[in-house]
C-alpha cells in the first residue's frame, strides 16, 4: 500500500515540476483520474504514516491545480494585455527606447561573408572559359529570315494607318475650328482626351502641329494648370515654345472630371 | 574525438557560417549529404564548441519556428542556423551599419503585428510608423524588411517573417513573462 501511494506521489510530483517548468502543459495533466486512484486507495489506508502520505499526495495535486490557474492566468494576460500594452509601448517609446528595447530581444543570424581561395580559382576558371559576349549573343539570337506580315497586324500596332495622315489632321482642324467658333476657347485637356491613350497622343500630336503652322495658338494659364487653345494670333512674332507632358496620371483626372 | 570527426565538425562550422546566397542556414539533408549520417552528433559538438564563442545553433522550420533536435525525421527539412546566444552590444549593432531609426522601425512595426493577432494590413502600418517616421523612410525599410524575411508580405497583408521568428524573442520585446 505504502509503495503504490509513494509511486503515485513521486508521480504527481514529477509532473507538477515539469508544469512548473513549463515542459508540459499543466492540463495534459488528468488531476480527475489521480484524485480517482487516491479515493480508491483511501479505504486501504491503515497507519499513520500512510494517511500521511496520502495528505502529501492530495498537497501536491492542490498545487498542480494552483499551476493550472496560474497558466490561465498568464496566458489571459498574454492574450488581452499583452498586444495592447505592447502597441501602446510603441507610441510612447522614442527612437532610441525602441532601438534599444529591439536589440535587447535580438539574437541576430551569424554569417560570414567571405572570398575563399577555392571559390577564386572556381571564379578564374570560369572566367577562362567564358565565351566572349559578343559570340555567345550571336549564338544566342534567332536566325533572321524574310517573311510577309499581315496588314491587320500593321495597323493594330499603329506601324501604319488607315487615314493619311494630312486628312486626319484636317479633320481635327475641322472639329477645333467649329468648338473655336462657338466658345472662342477651348480647354486643352477636354479636346485631346479620348477613352484610347493613342488616340488621346495623337490628338495632342495633331494639335501640336497645328500650333507649330500657326492655325491656332495654346495659352497656359500661369496660376492653375489650365491649358487653353486659342484662334491664332495676328502677330507676325513667333510665339514662345511650349512643352505638355501627357501623363497618365493628368488623363485619369481630366476623365474624372469630365465624368463629374 | 577522431580525427575524421574533428574535420567534420569543421566541416560543418563552415557549411553553417559561410553565408547562402538566398536564404540564410542551411538545410538537415545537406548536411546528412556532406557530413553523413551522424551530422546531428556533429552539430551538437560544434553547438559546444560555438557556445564558448556565445554563438548556438537553432534548428529551425522554414516558417522560422524552432525545432526539437531529437526528431530526425523532422530534422531533415530544418534549417540550421547560427544565431548569437546573447543580445549584441548596442556598439556592435551600430558598427554593423544598423541605424537606430531602422531597429526602431521594426520594432514598432513587430509590436504592431503582433498585437493584430499576427498580421495586419501594410497601409495601416505605414500609418501608424508615419506618426513618429517620414514616410519615405517607413516605406523604404518596410520593403528592406521584407526581403530580409523579419516580415512577409501577402497580398496587402503583413506578417511576421521566418526571421523574426528565429532572432526575436517576441515576448521580451513586448514585455511580456517569459
Amino acid at each position: 500500500m505504502v509503495s503504490r501511494l509513494e509511486k503515485l506521489i513521486d508521480e504527481i510530483l514529477e509532473l507538477l515540476e515539469k508544469a512548473k517548468r513549463r515542459e508540459i502543459d499543466p492540463f495534459d495533466v488528468d488531476v480527475k483520474s489521480l484524485l480517482d486512484e487516491l479515493s480508491k486507495l483511501f479505504p486501504k489506508l491503515r497507519s499513520e504514516d500512510e494517511y500521511s502520505l496520502d495528505m502529501k499526495a492530495l498537497h501536491s495535486l492542490a498545487l498542480l491545480i494552483k499551476e493550472q490557474e496560474e497558466f490561465v492566468r498568464s496566458e489571459s494576460a498574454l492574450l488581452v494585455l499583452g498586444p495592447l500594452l505592447a502597441l501602446l509601448r510603441a507610441r510612447v517609446m522614442s527612437s532610441e527606447e525602441l532601438a534599444t528595447l529591439f536589440i535587447e530581444s535580438w539574437n541576430p543570424i551569424v554569417e560570414l561573408e567571405q572570398l575563399t581561395t577555392e571559390r577564386m580559382e572556381q571564379a578564374l576558371d570560369y572566367w577562362i572559359k567564358l565565351i566572349k559576349y559578343g559570340i555567345r549573343r550571336e549564338k544566342s539570337l534567332p536566325s533572321i529570315s524574310v517573311g510577309l506580315v499581315d496588314y491587320n497586324y500593321l495597323r493594330e500596332t499603329g506601324l501604319v494607318y488607315d487615314v493619311v495622315f494630312e486628312r486626319k489632321l484636317e479633320e481635327v482642324e475641322k472639329e477645333l475650328k467649329e468648338k473655336l467658333g462657338r466658345s472662342g476657347k477651348v480647354d486643352y485637356w477636354n479636346f485631346i482626351v479620348s477613352n484610347d491613350f493613342r488616340e488621346t497622343v495623337f490628338r495632342a500630336y495633331c494639335i501640336s502641329f497645328l500650333a507649330t503652322q500657326g492655325k491656332i495658338s495654346l495659352y497656359r494659364n500661369p496660376l492653375g494648370d489650365e491649358i487653353f487653345i486659342l484662334p491664332p494670333e495676328d502677330t507676325e512674332s513667333p510665339g514662345s515654345s511650349m512643352v505638355i507632358v501627357i501623363s497618365k496620371d493628368v488623363l485619369d483626372r481630366v476623365r474624372k472630371k469630365n465624368v463629374s | 574525438m577522431s580525427r575524421d570527426f574533428r574535420s567534420k565538425v569543421k566541416k560543418a562550422a563552415a557549411m553553417l557560417l559561410y553565408r547562402g546566397f538566398r536564404r540564410r542556414g542551411v538545410m538537415g539533408w545537406e548536411l546528412r549529404k556532406y557530413i553523413g549520417k551522424d551530422y546531428v552528433d556533429v552539430l551538437r559538438v560544434l553547438n559546444e564548441e560555438l557556445d564558448l564563442l556565445g554563438l548556438t545553433i537553432k534548428a529551425v522550420s522554414d516558417s522560422g519556428d524552432e525545432l526539437d533536435w531529437n526528431d530526425e525525421t523532422i530534422l531533415r527539412k530544418a534549417y540550421f542556423i547560427v544565431v548569437l546566444k546573447k543580445p549584441p552590444p548596442f556598439s556592435i549593432v551600430k558598427t554593423a551599419g544598423w541605424r537606430i531609426d531602422d531597429l526602431a522601425i521594426l520594432a514598432a512595426t513587430l509590436m504592431y503585428i503582433v498585437s493584430k493577432r499576427g498580421k495586419a494590413n501594410r497601409n495601416d502600418v505605414e500609418r501608424f510608423l508615419c506618426e513618429k517616421f517620414p514616410k519615405w523612410k517607413v516605406e523604404q525599410n518596410l520593403d528592406r524588411f521584407i526581403k530580409l524575411g523579419y516580415l512577409r508580405e501577402e497580398g496587402e497583408v503583413l506578417h511576421i517573417g521566418w526571421r523574426t521568428k528565429v532572432e526575436v524573442n517576441l515576448k521580451k520585446l513586448l514585455g511580456l513573462p517569459e
